[in-house]
C-alpha cells in the first residue's frame, strides 16, 4: 500500500516516476525527517536516499514509510542510489565534516542553518569550497513572505538610507517542559536567524559589542548587542529565549530612514513611505501573511521553502538567499558576540568580525 | 456517532497559530486562569458548539479539571509542543514499546492496543504514535472523549512517506481506543484528501484550512476546493479567518458553501465566543432548514 516518493506534475498525486532532482538526506533527526518529507513531496524533487550512522535513527526513518534506500554512510548509499545533491542535516558538531564529505564527492549540498559551529569550522568550509564545491545555505526567515517583501523594499531604497535600526529575536524556551536544552544558548537558538536576516536586509556586520545575562544557569539567556554594519549603519539588537508567550521565535526588524519607516516581523510588515517604489502605496500600510503570495505546494515544516529554493537553484534559478558566504559571515558574527560578551551584564569590548 | 458540525478550537492557546503576536498574547492572557477557559467551553456548548478540539496541554488539562459538566472533546494527539525543537531527534522518534513495555501498553489499551503489537515489532510509525498517545491520553483528564484527531505532524509525515498502512492502523486503533471518531489533522488538506481517496481510507473526518483567501490551503486553493467537493470524507474547516484577514462569518460561510462538513473556529479567532458561535450555529441550522 505504500507509494513511492517522487515528484509529480499534479501536486496532489504521487506518481511513481523518478524524475526531478534526486536528493539525499544526510542526518535523520528532526530536521532530516522534515527535509525528507519536503524532498519526497515538492515538485521537481525525488527522495533518493537517507543516511545516518545511528541505527536507531535509520530504524525510525524506515518505520515512517519512506521507501528510498537507507544507509549508515553516504558512500554506502551511493553504491545503491544515484544522487544529484545532498541535504545536510547533521547535528552542528558533525556538520562541517558532513559538508566536506559531500563536496569531496562532487555533489552540491544544502545546509539549512549554520554550516559550521564556529570560525574554525567556517574556515574549513571555505577551504572545501575553494576546491570547487557547491554549497547552498539558508534559513526559513530568508524565505518568509513578509521578510522577502521587506528585502525588496529596502533593495528598492524605499526608506532611503536606514539611519536607525533596531531588531529583536524573542522565544519562550527556557521555561519549557523540555528545558533545559541539551545544547546551545540564545545566540544559537534564536539570534543567529536574526543575524542572517539583518545581513540579507542591510549587509554584512563589521564589528559588535555585546552584553549578556545568564538568568537560569550557565548558558546565555539574553543578549543585548550593537552591530556596526560595513555600510556604516548601527543596529541595536535584543535576543532572549526566556520571554513568555512566544511559542515560535519572533523576529522583528525596525528601520527608519529619511524617506520612511519599515517594521518587518514574521506576522506583519508595516511601512510608512513618502516616496514608495513602483507598485507599493505611499503613507502607512500594514500587510500580514495572508496578503502575500505563498505558493508552497506542500508544507513539511519551516525548512520547506529553503529546500524548494535549493531545488530551483540546482535547476539554474539562482537565489541570493542561499549564499554560503552569508552563512559563514553569520557564524563569525556569533563568534564575535561571544568574545565581546565576556562579562555578565557588562557591555563588552568592541570586537571586529573576522572578514 | 456523528461528526460534529461545530467545535470550539483551543489549540491556539499553546501551539503556534497564524495571528499577530499582540493577538496571541492577548488571548493567552485572557485564558491564563483555567476557570476562564472552563467557563468559555461551557458557554460554547450552550451557544451550539458540539464540543471542543484540543491537545493535552497544561492549559487545557487545568481547565478540564475545573469542569463538573463534561465537555465532549475531540482530542488532538500526540501533543508535539513547540519546544520539541530543543532536541535534534525527531519528536516521534521514541521507542515503539516492543517487548514487555509494548505488551503492557497494549494491554492497557485493550484489544485495540494488542492489534498494534505487530506494528510495534516492525517499528512502524503507527506504533510510535500509538505509544506516545497512550502516554499522553490518560493525562488529558477529559470526562467525555468523542474522538481523536492525529496531529498534522503525524498525518503529514505519513502522507509524505506514502505510509497508508500507518494511517489505516491509527484509524483502527483510535476508533477502538476512544470508542468514537478518528480523523486526521493536516497542513496539506488537498493532497491528503486525494491520497486518502486513492488509498481507500475513510477517516471519520479530516481537519484542515479552508478560507476565502486561500490562506495555507495546500497544494493550492483550487485543489483543496476540488477535493472538498468529493463525497466520503468530512472536512472540519479551520483557519476560517485566514490569519485574521476576513470576518469569521464570511470565512465560515465560504467553508460551508465549498463543502466543509464542520467548522472549528479557534479561540484566537473569536472575540465574543458565545455570541459568534451562536451565530455560526444558527447560520448552519438556517442553511439546513432552507
Amino acid at each position: 500500500m505504500q507509494a513511492g516518493n517522487s515528484s509529480a506534475a499534479d501536486p496532489t498525486t504521487d506518481a511513481t516516476t523518478t524524475d526531478g532532482r534526486r536528493l539525499v538526506v544526510l542526518g535523520l533527526g528532526r530536521a532530516g525527517i522534515e527535509q525528507a518529507m519536503a524532498a519526497a513531496r515538492l515538485p521537481g524533487c525525488t527522495l533518493a536516499g537517507l543516511v545516518d550512522a545511528r541505527p536507531g535513527r535509520r530504524d525510525f526513518a524506515r518505520g515512517t514509510g519512506f521507501t528510498a534506500p537507507i544507509a549508515p554512510t553516504l558512500d554506502a548509499l551511493l553504491v545503491r542510489a544515484t544522487a544529484d545533491a545532498v541535504l545536510v542535516c547533521a547535528a552542528p558538531a558533525e556538520r562541517v565534516a558532513a559538508i566536506e564529505g559531500v563536496l569531496a564527492r562532487g555533489l552540491p549540498a544544502l545546509s539549512v542553518g549554520a554550516p559550521a559551529p564556529d570560525g574554525a569550522g567556517a574556515k574549513r568550509i571555505e577551504q572545501a569550497l575553494a576546491g570547487g564545491g557547491r554549497l547552498f545555505c539558508g534559513v526559513p526567515a530568508l524565505f518568509h513572505p513578509l521578510f522577502r517583501r521587506a528585502m525588496g523594499l529596502l533593495q528598492a531604497n524605499a526608506i532611503g538610507r536606514p539611519e536607525r535600526v533596531r531588531a529583536s529575536a524573542f522565544v519562550s524556551r527556557v521555561f519549557a517542559a523540555g528545558a533545559p536544552p541539551r545544547r546551545g544558548d540564545v545566540l544559537d537558538f534564536a539570534l543567529a536567524d536574526l543575524l542572517w536576516l539583518l545581513d540579507a536586509l542591510l549587509g554584512p556586520t563589521r564589528a559588535v559589542r555585546a552584553s549578556v545575562h545568564r538568568l537560569f544557569g550557565e548558558r546565555l539567556d539574553e543578549v543585548h548587542a550593537m552591530l556596526e554594519l560595513r555600510e556604516g549603519i548601527d543596529v541595536a539588537v535584543d535576543g532572549s529565549w526566556s520571554v513568555p508567550g512566544y511559542p515560535r521565535t519572533a523576529l522583528v526588524v525596525e528601520a527608519e530612514g529619511e524617506r520612511g519607516t519599515l517594521i518587518a516581523s514574521d506576522d506583519a510588515l508595516e511601512t510608512n513611505l513618502t516616496i514608495p517604489p513602483a507598485g507599493f502605496p505611499a503613507g502607512e500600510t500594514r500587510r500580514v501573511l495572508a496578503d502575500e503570495p505563498d505558493p508552497l505546494p506542500f508544507d513539511a515544516g519551516d525548512a520547506t521553502p529553503v529546500v524548494l529554493a535549493f531545488r530551483r537553484a540546482l535547476d539554474g534559478e539562482a537565489d541570493a538567499a542561499l549564499d554560503p558566504a552569508r552563512a559563514l559571515r553569520v557564524v563569525r558574527v556569533v563568534e564575535a558576540l561571544r568574545r565581546s560578551a565576556a562579562g555578565e551584564g557588562v557591555t563588552g569590548e568592541r570586537v571586529e568580525v573576522e572578514p | 456517532m456523528s461528526v460534529p458540525r461545530l467545535l470550539l478550537g483551543t489549540t491556539s492557546l499553546d501551539l503556534p497559530a497564524y495571528a499577530t503576536r499582540d493577538r496571541a498574547l492577548e488571548v493567552a492572557a485572557r485564558f491564563r486562569e483555567p476557570e476562564s477557559l472552563a467557563v468559555t467551553m461551557i458557554k460554547a456548548l450552550d451557544a451550539g458548539a458540539e464540543g471542543a478540539y484540543g491537545a493535552p496541554t497544561p492549559t487545557l488539562r487545568a481547565a478540564l479539571r475545573e469542569l463538573r459538566r463534561p465537555v465532549p472533546m475531540i482530542v488532538r494527539l500526540p501533543l508535539t509542543p513547540p519546544d520539541d525543537d530543543l532536541v535534534d531527534d525527531h519528536p516521534l522518534d521514541v521507542a515503539p514499546d516492543s517487548g514487555l513495555g509494548g505488551a503492557l501498553h497494549a494491554a492497557r489499551a485493550g484489544f485495540a492496543g494488542l492489534a498494534m503489537l505487530p506494528a510495534s515489532v516492525a517499528g512502524d510509525l503507527s506504533a510510535r504514535v500509538f505509544a506516545r498517545c497512550e502516554r499522553e491520553a490518560p493525562r488529558m483528564g477529559a470526562k467525555l472523549v468523542r474522538g481523536v484527531a492525529f496531529a498534522a505532524s503525524v498525518t503529514d509525515l505519513a502522507l509524505a512517506a506514502g505510509n497508508a498502512r500507518a494511517l489505516e492502523r491509527l484509524l483502527r486503533w483510535g476508533r477502538a481506543r476512544f470508542g468514537g471518531l478518528a480523523g486526521f489533522e493536516t497542513r496539506n488538506l488537498g493532497t491528503l484528501l486525494v491520497r486518502l481517496h486513492e488509498w481507500g481510507l475513510e477517516p471519520d473526518f479530516t481537519i484542515g484550512a479552508v478560507n476565502p483567501r486561500g490562506f495555507t490551503m495546500r497544494p493550492d486553493p483550487a485543489h483543496v476546493l476540488a477535493a472538498l467537493k468529493r463525497p466520503g470524507i468530512p472536512v472540519i474547516a479551520v483557519e476560517l479567518r485566514a490569519g485574521g484577514t476576513v470576518p469569521l462569518e464570511e470565512g465560515a460561510r465560504f467553508a460551508v458553501e465549498q463543502g466543509a462538513w464542520g467548522l472549528c473556529p479557534e479561540l484566537i479567532e473569536l472575540d465574543d465566543v458565545a455570541g459568534e458561535l451562536r451565530r455560526l450555529a444558527n447560520g448552519r441550522a438556517g442553511a439546513a432548514a432552507g
